[in-house]
């Protein structure tokens, strides 16, 4: 076998195994990604029922949708931690904050 | 039946209210104890005062204040709220067909609409008066609207606050909500409007001097330097709560209906000064 069919085979046995886990991947990463994203929208919505709601979490999500569009996945994934994060922290503050009464210094 | 099922559910619904008068300090208590805060904390201010925010504790900042006001920046938008005030909708009729006492209504506002159970504000007799005419309702927050409005608080400049305290359960329900409002904290930096404007009033956030809630519900609109046009309440209300990282509220919704409605008692005994300038 001539050294250029022998390297012709080993390029496309490569490509061959490569290409598809790539894909496979890519598709994986989009798919945590999206998962993510419906997550923060999740946790937002709690939030803002009861009026707990912050002022970034909307960007946050459009932000990594943004990303998810680019393919930038880590990004995406990352973004839409923080507006989850932001949604679950934001409701529990809310749920905190019930039944108040004048503080000390107002009495 | 049906009869006594109702003035069953009325005295109960009385006995309730009652009730709540008795658990929970009620607004006057409030307003007394919210007030003498203030004024212990800057017992040098005469309580006429509060009505100028941060003006009233600054004095380098009052100078500026006062050199501002003397050609304001607002005379010129208060000209055209007049002009909007008398021009007449497509049907003839002017704004006076819903304020017959002409533009000096600030006195009459807030107020709780035992009607609609709801608290209604002057912006919003001003668009109510536009839809009544077939009119379309103006945005809330700037232009025609925060017009029309800084010359109506114009007209009233001097009215001594006088909202009416809660006389029912919703109307202290509602009371209630815009006192639970004030108090909460909100947003990604975890602030309260009394963090800021009664427990830290007067010291500085930055640069500026963080103003007694007192006067907050006193002087608006306000055309703002930093907008570089008037603004309404409810647009600082909307503000403030962006700057602490929460997500704003409708203008003019329930909340800050409720909001302005108990920091309007908060002021009672005080004379409203709108329009007015801010940084």
């Amino acid at each position: 076998m001539k050294l250029d069919n022998f390297l012709a085979i080993m390029l496309v046995t490569i490509l061959g195994i490569v290409t598809p886990a790539y894909s496979g991947s890519t598709a994986m990463q989009a798919n945590i990604a999206n998962k993510a994203i419906q997550q923060a929208k999740v946790a937002q919505n709690k939030a803002a029922l009861i009026g707990g709601e912050w002022r970034d979490t909307e960007k946050l999500i459009q932000a990594s949708q943004d990303a998810v569009q680019k393919g930038d996945f880590t990004l995406a994934i990352s973004l839409a931690t923080q507006a989850q994060q932001q949604g679950i922290l934001g409701y529990k503050q809310a749920v905190q904050q019930k039944n108040l009464k004048f503080p000390v210094y107002l009495q | 039946m049906n009869k006594s099922i109702s003035i069953l559910a009325g005295t109960i619904s009385f006995a309730l209210f009652l009730i709540s008068l008795i658990g929970i300090a009620g607004p006057q208590e409030d307003t007394a104890k919210f007030q003498q805060y203030f004024f212990n904390r800057f017992p040098n201010v005469p309580k006429s005062e509060f009505i100028n925010g941060s003006y009233a504790i600054d004095k380098i900042g009052r100078e500026n204040w006062e050199a501002i006001e003397e050609f304001p920046p607002y005379e010129l938008l208060v000209d055209i709220g007049k002009e909007l005030w008398e021009t007449p909708f497509a049907n003839g009729k002017t704004y006076t067909s819903c304020f017959p006492e002409g533009p000096a209504q600030r006195k009459n506002y807030p107020y709780w609409d035992n009607k609609r159970n709801m608290v209604v504000t002057m912006e919003l007799a001003i668009n109510d008066c536009r839809i009544a005419n077939g009119e379309k309702p103006l945005k809330y927050g700037k232009g025609q609207l925060a017009q029309i409005s800084a010359y109506m608080s114009f007209a009233s400049r001097g009215q001594t606050i006088k909202v009416p305290l809660p006389n029912s359960p919703k109307a202290l329900a509602a009371y209630e909500d815009g006192k639970q409002f004030w108090l909460q904290r909100r947003g990604q930096l975890n602030f309260s409007c009394a963090n800021c404007h009664a427990q830290n009033a007067g010291r500085r956030l930055r640069s500026n001097i963080l103003s007694p809630a007192i006067g907050h519900a006193t002087s608006f609109p306000v055309y703002r330097s930093k907008w570089g046009n008037l603004g309404t309440l409810h647009r600082r209300f909307s503000g403030c709560n962006a700057q602490v990282r929460a997500k704003p509220f409708k203008l003019q919704g329930e909340k800050y209906r409720n909001l302005e409605y108990f920091l309007t008692i908060m002021a009672n005994g005080l004379t409203f000064n709108g329009p007015s300038s801010r940084p």
